[in-house]
């Protein structure tokens, strides 16, 4: 039994079904009941029984393998201390992010310097991996979203991020932190910018791509 | 000075009528989650900042995120002028704030880290610990963080030899007793309570069930400004 629609926005402690269904996220179960956790948006899958919400807001949860964009804020002796956007810092160990032995972590980074950079490993604190294709982004401009929004300003199969960079004209790197670095022209920038903003605010109707296509279309021309 | 007559309270109200209240949520731009409650003459805001790092070190806990609360009056919230900074009143306030939230924040999905909630009174008129805790489960909900429940809090209290719901500053000043108290809807529990002055047995049970009426419409309200919030960009 089900007690709210699909793709309802539900708060903490609402209940949303009774019986037995998968809680793959944004839940939890008190006997037979599931209570919702999170103030997010619910998806139900009836044949597959299983139940998802979407959190609006919070902070990044690290998982192994995640690219993430983050901006250095502290320089130790062979290590730089990177803000995620996080419960943690992430943290650059030097090694992993050149191969030659003698290189000082301050000849490579400076405070404020941007990196685009994966996940590695997350017993104790969280490690990141800087090597290429990963590195230093120079230039362009930061802008933070949400990071459950990440997966609409990707797109299915990459379908909206590519339309972006094709009308913007501009390079685009994402992280799953939510945290997304723009370079290009000038126009091009902010137009990308405005249509991320758009997504993260309105990341939960259907229907985005064709409208951010159309949005780009008319700012374009 | 009759403080009940006929039924009717000092300020109008019926003896199991709440004072108007209005949450608004996302207040604070800088903060995480933030809300506003105006509860009657009270006005109280709340920011919530985390999980992010804590420091000093020893304080983290390696199983679960440490909550910590902070409830601050300002110096013009009252007509005489408060002294600024912690007093004993305050300290207390935010340890039973902390103990009325930790039951319901899954704080076991953040270990090493830490919740800060900052409750700051700018107007005080009976009844600011119960707003700050219906306040501050709201900016949590906000900011994100997974909870069990909302915490909807409201007090009773024993005016002359009457029960009522949600004291004013006079019923709280001249009542005989005072009874704030957080609940748990989802499961019925109380999270706090605490009582000033005397009730016999049966009293204590008559209140108890007035409360539980005024968290229920409080709960909704709780439930009605967070909807609200994230509505208001829904294009669809």
């Amino acid at each position: 039994m089900i007690h709210v629609k699909n793709r309802d926005i539900v708060v903490p402690g609402e209940l949303i079904a009774t019986g037995n269904f998968h809680v793959q996220l944004g839940a939890e179960k008190d006997g037979e009941n599931i209570y919702s956790t999170v103030v997010g948006i619910v998806y139900i899958d009836q044949e597959k029984k299983y139940i998802k919400i979407v959190p609006l807001r919070g902070k990044y949860v690290p998982k192994v393998g995640d690219p993430v964009i983050g901006v250095i804020e502290e320089l130790a002796l062979k290590k730089a201390i990177l803000d995620i956007n996080s419960a943690h810092k992430g943290i650059l160990d030097i090694r992993d992010v050149t191969m030659d032995r003698s290189a000082e972590i301050n000849k490579v980074f400076s405070v404020g310097d941007i990196v685009y950079s994966k996940v590695n490993d997350i017993s104790g604190s969280v490690s990141l991996y800087a090597k290429p294709p990963y590195g230093k982004l120079h230039g362009g401009r930061l802008i933070n979203i949400s990071s459950t929004k990440i997966p609409r300003v990707i797109g299915k199969k990459g379908s909206m991020i590519s339309i972006i960079k094709k009308y913007t004209e501009c390079k685009v790197y994402v992280g799953q932190n939510g945290t997304i670095w723009v370079k290009g022209k000038n126009e091009g920038e902010d137009l990308a910018l405005k249509a991320i903003e758009i997504i993260d605010a309105e990341s939960h109707t259907s229907g985005l791509t064709e409208r951010i296509t159309k949005f780009l279309e008319e700012k374009v021309i | 000075m009759e403080l009940i007559k006929d039924g009717i309270r000092i300020d109008g109200r019926k003896k199991d009528e709440l004072r108007d209240i209005k949450i608004e949520v996302g207040v604070l731009k800088r903060a995480d989650g933030s809300a506003y409650v105006e509860w009657g003459m009270n006005k109280v805001y709340v920011a919530v900042y985390g999980p992010r790092e804590l420091f000093p070190r020893f304080l983290r806990r390696s199983d679960k995120a440490v909550l910590q609360c902070k409830y601050n009056m300002a110096s013009f919230s009252v007509d005489d002028r408060k002294r600024p900074g912690p007093d004993r009143r305050s300290v207390e306030i935010s340890k039973v704030t902390r103990g009325a939230l930790e039951p319901v924040v899954l704080t076991e999905n953040f270990p090493e880290s830490v919740i800060n909630v900052n409750i700051e009174v700018v107007q005080a008129e009976a009844g600011t610990r119960c707003a700050g805790i219906t306040a501050a489960s709201v900016a949590l909900a906000d900011a994100g963080i997974p909870m069990k429940d909302l915490v909807p809090s409201c007090a009773a209290g024993k005016v002359g030899s009457e029960i009522i719901l949600d004291l004013c500053k006079e019923e709280d000043n001249f009542g005989e007793s005072d009874l704030p108290i957080a609940m748990i809807p989802r499961t019925g529990g109380i999270s706090l309570l605490q009582m000033d002055g005397l009730m016999t047995a049966e009293e204590l049970e008559e209140a108890l069930n007035l409360v539980k009426k005024g968290c229920k419409i409080i709960y909704e309200k709780q439930k009605e400004a967070l909807r609200k919030r994230y509505k208001g960009d829904d294009h669809d």
